[in-house]
């Protein structure tokens, strides 16, 4: 089984952000009490030669920093009940685009289901497979957990 | 340019930023066309001639590729170009969808200059 270590996860967010949505974004240490208090989560599981899934945390100010991004408009404009919550989603989505590549290459047999916000979790996030990024200020925390898929995300 | 664009996309925030460099490539607002699934897609294709459709293929309703099958079977749309824009890199739903006609793909997250050159070099062949 291909593994993914929480910088190549990085590295595959900040693409994603850079591309999607204009923003940068730096790794840093993970802080469990950080990841604790993000209020926004969204996950996308993905199947294939095998299954996992994606999962980002992050909170408010980052997800109306995004889908102001994503709009071209000022971040004190979104409401965050549609846009904000559909910007979370979709940047999870192409997240998880670029880590069922990474695991399969140009051969890739996997796919992917539809993201979803707040997934069920069955405890904390494993932080070992946890990345951390400051994204111009926000904290936004990505999780990669190959195995089983919790039913409630089944496809 | 005179041509219609079609974005379909279960996200309306991706749409948006797709309408966005679509504007860039040089279309009137006014001619991009927007679609949150296949079905809805296929009414706009009832209504409207479109000469480029850009396709997400996870989405609710009608996925991309039952869209792309739907429209294999109309030989009224023969002539509309489709490109999908998508987190999709399953060989063997490319290849399936190549065989529907697809012109070309472009993998998310994507460089917005890689759409615009794509707009262009489809749209520019068909103008």
């Amino acid at each position: 089984m291909k593994t993914l270590t929480p910088d190549r996860l990085a590295e595959l967010t900040i693409k994603a952000l850079e591309r999607t949505a204009f923003m940068l974004a730096d790794p840093i240490t993970l802080d469990p009490e950080a990841l604790a208090a993000a209020n926004r989560s969204a996950g996308v599981r993905y199947g294939g030669p095998e299954s996992g899934i994606v999962t980002l945390h992050t909170n408010d100010d980052f997800l109306r920093g995004l889908a102001a991004n994503l709009l071209g408009v000022e971040p004190e404009s979104i409401d965050l009940a549609s846009y904000g919550e559909d910007a979370i989603k979709e940047l999870t989505n192409i997240v998880g685009g670029s880590v069922i590549l990474e695991l399969g290459g140009n051969e890739c047999f996997y796919t992917l289901g539809l993201p979803q916000l707040s997934p069920p979790s069955e405890g904390a996030p494993e932080l070992s497979r946890t990345c951390c990024l400051d994204c111009e200020g926000n904290l936004l925390f990505v999780t990669w957990e190959p195995g089983a898929v919790p039913t409630s995300l089944a496809a | 340019m005179s041509c219609n664009v079609l974005i379909v996309d279960d996200s309306p925030i991706l749409r948006k930023a797709i309408k966005k460099v679509v504007k860039l490539a040089g279309l009137e607002e006014d001619r991009i066309h927007e679609a949150g699934n296949g079905q809805e897609a296929l009414d706009i294709l009832d209504m409207v001639w479109i000469d480029l459709v850009l396709l997400d293929l996870n989405m609710p309703v009608m996925d991309g590729e039952q869209f792309a099958q739907e429209l294999r079977k109309r030989p009224d749309l023969k002539g509309v170009a489709v490109v999908i824009v998508s987190t999709e890199s399953n060989k063997d739903r490319l290849q399936r969808l190549r065989d529907l006609g697809i012109v070309d793909s472009l993998h998310k997250p994507f460089e917005p200059e890689d759409l615009c050159k794509l707009i262009s070099k489809i749209l520019g062949v068909k103008q």
